[in-house]
């Protein structure tokens, strides 16, 4: 007994360590950032010859379709530049922030990572984020057929931190059949809230289903978009320390009117929708609900594969006097570079690769969003779903009349959401009266958003 | 009179099979939900959420889930899994009996101030800790490899230490006396004496000590980065993006394969802590 | 420490070095992989430290900060009620259910394994989808209540009023460990104690009291300050059920998620220690205490 344990706590012991080496023996290896300075040292001094080896790091959060579709783009690239190897971790969005702290805190970010929106400012605020702007200007990251826009969401201070993946619009995501079975008129790109309110009661009394899933101002761009279409520029102010409107005026006008829709029934229950965590799980995607709004344009072809049937994308309903509309444009994610990294050049090349190749786009479609490259989009356009069709023609359709915006996000952005969610529920739920809300709302995302940026 | 008792033993054994088992179908049935789930086509997992029983059976998810993530299937995370688990076990299980059989029967010098540190450190949650093991285990030059994850288990693991120490302590003492006094050394003590007493406690943190470890994936998602390395819980974890959509039907399908090795263990473990004792025939 | 008090009579006599050598494994873990993470918190716990950049001093800032905000108390208020309800309820279940499978029938060995299996579906978000689709507004459990005649069509989940108790019941269902532990631990009573005991002629009731409990003390003793510690810690469960919210409306922000969110989601690392440590302070005396009362209920074979 006694030597047997023996044997086997040897024998793991052993085994332990050789796998551990195994593991950190392989060339991929990406050890801890002070020793690969040494190794990596040579090419980084030498950027101009691309025959050297390189190795960069890229990481990325998505699902199984996105992970096949990146791991094929970068065999591709690898394919093409023989010299180049592209070590890639992926994972799920709700771990990939974790990870990514404790990188950062290590000082391990990789060279190239998916960034987004809600975490950009942290990031770049901090140093952790390189400039790409010398890589744009140099057009090693070619961005020759974007629309300005595109090129500057990630711009903070003058200095590009993040390159747009994919853009989209919010939007309503419906079902067609269900508007033509209680005999009302789908969505038009002018329909105001008088004509949103009217056809979700129709459809609720017409058919079976709820008229809506959510109402829209159950997420934090609801409220964005409906101050926006009443003249403000957005919940954060443009220096990014405190909120652009303090007044209780349109908070209660707005959540007077969720509140009525919920208690006349015409969205599906509160208590219901707050248990819809995925979009697979919404009223849309499962058929109890003819609409689902507001959510990214970029989610609709997953609501449609998980209906089973092609769905169709509206807009944020209008103000019958609104002076700009509600929706804008926004990036599905970023690609950003690590100031960190040691290969710059390098990945600023794969970046430019991973954004602006036709051919390589034709593998990944629009999973992320609709391209900013011209070139892209006229290569991917003719291979997407009719719903994917739908929301490309969407998203250029907002482009038209909506401007980029990105000004929800600020250093605070995911406690200011969390806090708005959190008040939605407590409003909903007749926790607390709507007007008190709106103070507590004004009082504290305010004083976060100053924290914040203080930092 | 026998047969009263016989009758009254065999409805005895009636009510407690149907308690048993109606209770077993209540407990049983999310179980019962998850598994049938994932033999749905992937689009009616959510549209037929109420169908406890699929329209059509199909094995599609299983394939696609297996198939994993850009060519690596699960079979490499399986593998991974098990190499970090089964030494894992090893490590936690052994150590952490030696361990247990130091603090519940030796005396030595500041023994208390070390069982309170231990206690101490189960009190930390990870969120807190998680950051500066990262930069630790960079500094070592751990990262990308199992070694974070298994060196460790071989210094014990405080719950065990502490579990193993209760059921030693309820071992009299005469019997390991005696033994001592015919002559047995602690070491001997120990292996002849204390380990087979305590094979029920054993075996039960070997089968938790496997559980944990096969479920746990904040480790290997801070450590691991190459994705040959991946473990079968951090997998798990690269199915879903709430922001794009989900393969829930991989999902599923893989989430109920996962499950299978820490059943099997069970099953093959937990009649040792039924028999442990018995067979070892305690006198007292 | 129960040992060092008694007489050194009985006992082998103080040995440091084969205490010290028993014991090495886990003290070169302390001081090895242990140590330097727990003063690092500690020391966060003092600064303002975003993750991004270096922490700088501040103090007990922080810990002034915890006292001021009120979602700390909502944390604190739901983890006490956590630890309340589930505590009990899932040891006297996993108590029931290990005496159920201790008797000699057959087929237990089926029923032991099936009744564990909840156990090991461990944290997946799967799990989550099939929480909240069970006690959805349409959902089985609702089924079975209109089927007795109740007619409620609440989710159990999404309605602040129940979504603690939904995730108590979550964390309940999942009893296996406890469960094995008592399971391990009637195995080691020996058989001659209740044998005299029949002869003795107590009954079912008598024989669980004077023999089960005392012999199991040991055993009631660890689950339970094992359960208390585990509830104070509690995070998966809460995560993946409220999608890592602590909602709605904070019904289910457990203090281990608030650490999260303060430290991790929203880089507060310093804010994030500081509840930690507090959160130490708060088990280690409930720890104590528990200790200090276990010399007058539990019975070890060794110290009589």
């Amino acid at each position: 007994m006694k030597k047997a344990l023996a044997l086997l706590c040897a024998s793991a012991i052993l085994g332990a360590v050789l796998s551990g080496c195994n593991s950190s023996s392989q060339p991929s290896s990406s050890a801890p950032s002070n020793s690969t300075a040494n190794s990596s040292a040579p090419q980084s001094s030498a950027p101009s010859e691309n025959t050297d080896p390189v190795s960069i790091r890229y990481m990325w959060w998505g699902s199984q379709t996105r992970h096949d579709q990146n791991i094929e783009m970068l065999k591709m690239y690898m394919e093409q530049h023989k010299n180049v190897t592209v070590e890639y971790e992926y994972g799920g969005f709700d771990t990939y922030w974790d990870k990514a702290s404790a990188m950062a805190a290590a000082n391990n970010l990789p060279d190239v990572w998916q960034m987004s929106v809600a975490y950009i400012l942290s990031y770049a605020d901090k140093g952790q984020l390189a400039d790409m702007n010398p890589y744009i200007e140099s057009g090693v990251i070619n961005c020759s057929d974007w629309e300005d826009v595109f090129k500057n969401l990630g711009v903070v201070d003058g200095k590009n931190y993040g390159l747009t993946l994919g853009n989209s619009a919010y939007c309503m995501i419906y079902d067609p059949d269900v508007f033509a079975q209680a005999g009302v008129a789908e969505p038009t790109l002018d329909w105001t809230w008088e004509d949103y309110l009217s056809t979700i009661k129709t459809i609720t009394e017409k058919t079976d289903l709820y008229g809506d899933c959510q109402f829209p101002s159950s997420i934090m761009e609801g409220y964005q978009q409906f101050l926006r279409q009443n003249g403000q520029i957005g919940v954060v102010n443009e220096a990014r320390d405190g909120l652009t409107y303090k007044n209780t005026d349109l908070w209660v006008k707005l959540f007077t009117m969720q509140k009525e829709q919920l208690d006349a029934g015409n969205v599906i229950p509160f208590d219901q929708a707050v248990t819809m965590q995925a979009i697979e799980q919404t009223g849309v995607a499962t058929g109890q609900s003819a609409m689902m709004g507001v959510v990214n344009s970029n989610q609709a072809v997953a609501a449609a594969n998980a209906r089973g049937k092609e769905l169709k994308v509206a807009c944020f309903p209008h103000a019958s006097d609104e002076t700009q509309p509600g929706t804008f444009i926004g990036p599905t994610m970023f690609l950003s570079m690590s100031e960190s990294s040691k290969n710059k050049d390098a990945t600023a090349a794969l970046i430019n690769f991973l954004l602006n190749d036709p051919e390589a786009n034709k593998i990944c479609k629009m999973e992320k969003g609709v391209p900013a490259s011209a070139a892209v989009r006229e290569a991917v356009e003719p291979l997407l779903t009719e719903t994917g069709k739908a929301v490309s023609q969407y998203v250029g359709e907002m482009g038209k009349i909506a401007p980029a915006y990105d000004n929800i996000y600020a250093v605070a952005y995911s406690e200011v959401n969390d806090l708005y969610n959190k008040l939605v529920q407590d409003m909903m739920f007749g926790r607390i009266g709507i007007e008190e809300a709106g103070q507590q709302f004004i009082t504290e995302a305010d004083a976060l958003l100053k924290a914040g940026a203080s930092k | 009179m026998m047969k009263s008792m016989k009758t009254r033993k065999r409805v005895g054994a009636i009510v407690y099979h149907s308690f048993v088992i109606l209770l077993g179908c209540v407990m049983l049935y999310p179980i019962v939900w998850l598994i049938l789930s994932s033999f749905k086509p992937g689009d009616q997992i959510f549209l037929n959420a109420a169908n406890l029983i699929p329209d059509t059976f199909v094995l599609e998810n299983y394939r696609t889930g297996w198939a994993g993530f850009g060519g690596l299937t699960f079979a490499t995370f399986f593998k991974n899994s098990l190499v970090v688990t089964i030494l894992t076990v090893i490590g936690e299980v052994s150590t952490s009996t030696v361990v247990a059989y130091g603090f519940a029967r030796v005396r030595f010098k500041w023994k208390g101030f070390w069982f309170a540190c231990m206690i101490v450190t189960m009190l930390l949650p990870t969120q807190v800790l998680m950051i500066p093991q990262y930069i630790m285990f960079q500094k070592f030059g751990w990262l990308n490899s199992f070694l974070p994850l298994v060196v460790p288990a071989f210094a014990a693991r405080p719950f065990f230490i502490f579990l193993i120490m209760q059921f030693i302590k309820g071992i009299p003492k005469s019997l390991d006396e005696s033994a001592f006094i015919d002559g047995s050394s602690k070491i001997g003590t120990f292996f002849h004496i204390i380990v087979p007493l305590c094979i029920p406690s054993i075996i039960t943190s070997a089968i938790f000590s496997f559980y944990w470890k096969w479920d746990d994936f904040m480790g290997p998602l801070l450590y691991l980065q190459t994705p040959k390395l991946y473990t079968v819980s951090l997998a798990l974890k690269s199915f879903s993006d709430p922001s794009a959509g989900t393969n829930w039907g991989s999902l599923f399908a893989m989430l109920v394969a996962s499950l299978i090795p820490s059943f099997v263990i069970f099953i093959c473990f937990q009649k040792y802590i039924v028999e442990g004792i018995a067979t070892t025939g305690m006198k007292n | 420490m129960k040992a060092a008090k008694k007489k050194k009579g009985r006992d082998f006599g103080v040995d440091n070095l084969s205490g010290y050598l028993l014991i090495g494994p886990w003290l070169v873990g302390f001081f090895l992989f242990t140590l330097y993470p727990l003063f690092s918190s500690l020391y966060y716990s003092f600064t303002s430290y975003d993750l991004l950049t270096s922490p700088k001093w501040v103090g007990v800032q922080n810990y002034i900060n915890v006292f001021a905000d009120a979602r700390f108390y909502q944390s604190m208020k739901v983890t006490f009620i956590y630890a309340l309800v589930h505590v009990p309820l899932k040891l006297l279940f996993a108590l029931g259910i290990a005496l159920l499978f201790n008797m000699k029938h057959r087929g237990i060995g089926i029923y032991r394994t099936l009744y564990y299996v909840p156990s090991i579906v461990g944290g997946s978000i799967a799990v989550s989808v099939m929480w909240v689709q069970l006690f959805a507004s349409k959902g089985p459990f609702n089924n079975l209540l209109a089927k007795i005649g109740i007619d409620i069509s609440r989710n159990w989940i999404g309605d602040p009023d129940t979504s603690l108790m939904m995730i108590i019941i979550l964390a309940v269902w999942q009893f296996g460990s406890p469960m094995l532990i008592f399971l391990a631990g009637l195995k080691q009573i020996p058989v001659s104690y209740y044998e005299a005991a029949e002869i003795d002629g107590a009954n079912v009731f008598q024989r669980f009291i004077k023999i089960t409990v005392p012999s199991l003390s040991p055993v009631i003793f660890f689950n339970l300050l094992m359960q208390i510690i585990g509830a104070f810690m509690a995070f998966t469960q809460c995560y993946i059920v409220s999608n890592g919210t602590g909602g709605p409306s904070d019904t289910t922000l457990f203090y281990a998620l608030y650490i999260y969110l303060q430290g991790l989601k929203y880089h507060k690392m310093g804010f994030g220690c500081a509840l930690a440590w507090i959160m130490v302070i708060i088990i280690a005396l409930i720890t104590l205490l528990i200790f200090k009362t276990s010399d007058t209920w539990v019975f070890y074979e060794s110290d009589d």
